[in-house]
This record gives C-alpha cells, structure tokens and sequence, in this order.
C-alpha cells in the first residue's frame, strides 16, 4: 500500500513499482486514471503490456524530468539533455521499440518525442536496405509491389 | 520470425517518428514494409516541396544546374492527394515554384485542404514565373478549423464576397510572408482571428496602416519590412512605410518592430499621425531601424516613435540595432531627456517603471558614451549585453573597461560630468567578465 502522495505501478509480469505521484502523472494515461477515480491513487495501478525492466526504464526518466520541473537550479536545461543523450544511447533495438510502444500507450509525450526523434536520425540519409537492417524490419512486399511503390514515386530515390 | 513480429511498431507511433522526416525521407521510409507504407499513407500531415524533384544537371566545366520536370512534381501530388482516403488532414504543407499551369490545382488542392478539416496550412509559394501573383481563394481565410496559418509569396483577395464572413476563433498562429495585402483585408484578418497569439508581417506590401487592436491573447507580434506601395519583381520594394500603427495588445510579451519606418533616401515617412501604442505589458522591444537616417531623428516628428515606444511599453529588455556615432550628438540627448530629467515626462507614471523595469541592456558596439551613461542612469540594468565588431572595438570598450573596473570611482570619468550620479550604478554592478 503506498503512503500518500505515492501510487504503486505495477508491471504486466507482476513487479511493483512505488513512485512519487508527480512522477507517475508524467504519463497522460495515468494522470487521467488518476483524476477520474480515486481508487486507482489508492491501490494498485496495474500496467496493461510493460514489463518490469521497461517499466523501471520509464520510471528512470521520469524521476528526472518531474524532478527537473520542480526545481530547475538543481536539473538544469543541460543536466536533461546530457540524462536525455544518455538515456536513448543506451538503448538497445528491443528496448527502443518496447519504449516506443510504452511511451504511446502512456502517453508520455516527452519521451516519445526523443525516442521519435532518435528513430528519425537513425533513418535519415540512409537506404531502405540499410534502415530495415538497423530496425530488423522484415521487406513484407513481393517484388511486384515493391516494383509498384517505387514506381510511384521515382523522385524520392 | 519471432523477432520480426517483437519488432513492430503502431501506425500511430510511425507518425510521430515521421513528424521528425522531411517529405523525401517519409517517401524513403515507405518502401520499409507494408506496416511503413500504410503510416504513410494514412499519415495527416501532408507536405510536398518540389525542391525535392530538382535533379542535378552536370556541365562539362563541372558547374551544376539543377532542373525540373514541372509535371513529374504535379502528377505525384495529384496521385497522393487522390490516394489519400482519410476524411481529416491536419497539416497541409506546400512548397512550390509556380507556373501558370498550377493556378487551378492548386485552388483546387487548397480547397480539398480546407473541407477535410486542415489545421496547419504552411504554403511557401514562389511566383517569380508567373506575369502577375496568385490570389488566394477567399475560402482559405475564413477556413473554420485552421489554427496556424502561414503563408509566403501571394497576393490576398482585394475583397470579400459579402457571403464570406471570417471568424475563425482556433487561429493562433499567422505569419504573412512576402504577400501583397492591402489595409482592409488585413483589417479584416485581424478582426476575424481574434485569438491570435504569434503575428508576424515580414516584407509584404500594400499595408500601410497596421491596427493591431482587440487581440487580447496575442503574445508574440513582429513587423518588419512593411510598406504601402509594391513593386513587383523579386519579392516587394517598399516606396513607403508604414503610416499609422496601433498596437494595442495587453498580453503581448515579446515585439519585434523592423523596419516599420521605412525610408526611401532622405525622406522618412513617420506620417502624420503619431504612432498609438497601448500595449502595456511588453517584455522585450526592439528598435531596429537600420535605414533611418539620422538627420530624421532630430526634433522632428521621429523622436515621437521613440518617446512613444518607451512610454507605452515599459520594455525589460532594450535592443538598439542601430549604430550610433559618436557625432549624433540630438539622438542621444534626445534619449538622455527622455530617460533621465525630461519634465514633461517625468510627471506620468509610465516613466517611473521604466526606471526599474530594465534588467538587461544591449548594446552595439560604437555608441556615445554619454548614452551609455545616460541610459545606466536611468535603467540600472542587472545585465549589461555589449556587442561590436572586432574592428571599431577600440577605444568605447576600452573606456567603458575603464569606468567599470577603475578604482578611482567617478574621479576622471571624463564621459559623465557628475561623478557622483555614476556611484549608484556602479556600485551596484555585481561583477564584470571580460
């Protein structure tokens, strides 16, 4: 049971996470969970498809960034954006996507936006064959269709 | 297979990711797979710039032109717009270099923008190949959903059909660009968007009176470069500026005022009526007028802008973009009376917030040293902003050096007459960083 002002996560494999609410209203979902019945600020917020180490992930960031709202002389501009390099750099592919997905779902719109952004300029300047190597997507097209799209639009290539 | 399947991504999330690409690498991106071509083709936030069909064209003395097939950009426009099944578009993007064979599509693309909803309309249009510019139909301007509105290179409507009534209250956001835009229809713009809270004027012709009057919510206004007379060619020449200028705007926190006096050679067209300004909560007011002349700021009607501008704004930040010589001698008297002893405007209480409001001075690099006195006095700023270019450095920060770091406090300080006014400032500066 979390003491006041906490709320207790807990992930899709069962593991609880107890955070301070500032921090667990950083995502959208939750905020609004929270808001509209007040059991969820009670009990146990149960997070539908993250898993434990995911979960841990996003508490990480959003400890730091609630916590930089709040004070900014402690958690500069440029303490968040060296936390922030970091925090993506570290990724490996199967967290950025289960981030990715997380951080939608949730509606953590700060963080989808950096993660957003690092798939971006993983992918700019860079060929279709190398992208899909980089992210493991699998080429679902017969090459008639993909005859089909690039014929589309030739100017893009 | 497994991996594959781990690997996927939400329509919804692709879009986000695509919000980070330019128009050619979503097309790139499309090819990825099925899932990828699907987000790009349910993706609500069109744009297309023809700058991306320019193909290089190489010379035999290795000089590059670059060329297009004006109909390849078109026809690939056309066919996504018309693959383009979903009924909502949220942003409606265009870069394009028209010729006269666009005007209609293009009317016709606008208009299927505006009835599938469209929020953001951003056109940059170039009109350099065109005999005369293209008007915007009257329907974009009173489009209901928009909420940011840029446009560059056209022409506004002279005047509404009198069935077209423009209210749209989501507007937050519009920039003019390059148009040509005469005083009633902007009158009009403003009256009909009257929650805007970004306003930018940038070059554009035809206005020579901006009332920018009844926008409680505008925070951010910038006007530059405008003037009534257009004369057509590569953008617009402006023969005079602008004549009357209200702003009157109580939630405005940052102003940008450019080039609204506009000069042409040795006259200055303030115009007759004295510029209005009821704005009373600027934070940040820039004077940049780098065309005027200085025989204009003398006593003739010039000093009024300036008097005006300071009194109705009380301005935190002050920025002057004008390099001031050490010989114009009646501009920096004329700022000294106002900012210091001038009775006239010692007696209204809009001076006295003046005294306390500036906490950051900016200046460039040759000006007199008695302003920079003069305004030290008066606005006891917390910061101080000195900018020149590397040639004039010489002798203004050498003294200003001096006077900041001299022991010898107000003793020979030959640039203020009365040491002893110095004190307080100096004494209050907290530390100097060379």
């Amino acid at each position: 049971m979390a003491s006041k002002g906490n709320l207790t996560l807990k992930s899709c494999n069962g593991k609880e996470f107890i955070v301070e609410e500032k921090v667990a209203v950083m995502s959208t979902t939750i905020k609004n969970m929270v808001d509209v019945d007040d059991s969820f600020a009670q009990g146990v917020i149960p997070i539908i498809g993250v898993d434990g180490k995911i979960l841990a992930k996003l508490i990480e960031y959003c400890k730091e960034h609630a916590e930089a709202d709040e004070d900014e002389e402690v958690k500069s501009e440029e303490y968040l954006k060296k936390f922030d390099e970091k925090f993506v750099d570290e990724l490996n592919l199967n967290d950025l996507y289960d981030l990715l997905k997380a951080s939608n779902y949730l509606e953590i719109t700060k963080l989808l936006n950096l993660l957003c952004q690092k798939v971006a300029s993983m992918i700019k300047g860079k060929k279709p064959e190398e992208i899909r190597r980089i992210f493991n997507i699998k080429n679902d097209f017969t090459p008639e269709e993909e005859e089909e799209i690039n014929r589309q639009n030739p100017w893009a290539f | 297979m497994e991996e594959v399947e781990l690997l996927w991504l939400p329509i919804e999330v692709i879009h986000h990711i695509f919000s980070y690409l330019n128009a050619k690498e979503k097309a790139q991106a499309s090819v990825l797979s099925k899932n990828w071509l699907i987000a790009w083709r349910t993706n609500r936030r069109l744009e297309f710039e023809d700058w991306d069909f320019y193909k290089p064209n190489w010379h035999p003395q290795n000089c590059c032109i670059y060329k297009i097939d004006p109909k390849e950009f078109r026809n690939c426009m056309s066919d996504s717009l018309q693959r383009y099944q979903e009924d909502h578009i949220e942003e409606f993007k265009l870069s394009i270099n028209l010729t006269s064979d666009d005007l209609d599509s293009l009317d016709e693309w606008l208009r299927m923008a505006v009835e599938k909803g469209v929020e953001v309309l951003d056109l940059e249009l170039c009109a350099d190949m065109l005999s005369s510019p293209y008007i915007l139909p009257e329907e974009i301007l009173a489009a209901k959903s928009l909420s940011e509105f840029k446009v560059a290179g056209c022409k506004f409507p002279k005047q509404f059909n009198n069935t077209i009534k423009i209210m749209c209250k989501n507007i937050r956001v519009l920039k003019l660009w390059n148009v040509y835009i005469d005083n009633e229809i902007f009158h009009c713009l403003v009256e009909g968007y009257p929650f805007v809270n970004d306003l930018r004027i940038e070059e554009c012709a035809g206005l020579n009176t901006i009332k920018v009057i009844n926008l409680f919510s505008l925070e951010q206004l910038l006007i530059h470069s405008v003037g009534s007379k257009p004369m057509y060619g590569y953008g617009y020449c402006y023969d005079s500026g602008v004549v009357n200028l209200e702003v009157d705007a109580p939630s405005l926190e940052k102003t940008e005022l450019g080039t609204i006096v506009s000069t042409h050679r040795h006259n200055c067209h303030i115009g007759d009526n004295h510029p209005r300004f009821d704005a009373v909560e600027i934070e940040k007011l820039k004077l940049k007028m780098p065309y005027l002349l200085f025989s204009t700021w003398t006593e003739d009607r010039t000093n009024n802008l300036v008097d005006c501008l300071l009194l109705a704004c009380h301005p935190k930040t002050l920025v002057m973009h004008r390099n001031i010589n050490e010989g114009d001698d009646n501009f920096i008297k004329h700022l000294l009376k106002i900012l210091t002893t001038a009775e006239r405007i010692r007696n209204r209480d809009s001076f006295k917030s003046l005294d306390h409001d500036v906490d950051r001075l900016k200046f460039p690099g040759n000006c007199s040293n008695n302003l920079v006195d003069g305004l030290f006095l008066a606005c006891r700023p917390k910061t101080l902003v000195l900018r020149w270019r590397m040639d004039i450095r010489g002798y203004f920060i050498e003294d200003m050096f001096k006077i900041l770091t001299a022991e010898r406090r107000g003793n020979n300080v030959d640039s203020c007459k009365s040491p002893h006014i110095i004190k307080p400032w100096k004494d209050d500066l907290k530390g100097v960083d060379n």
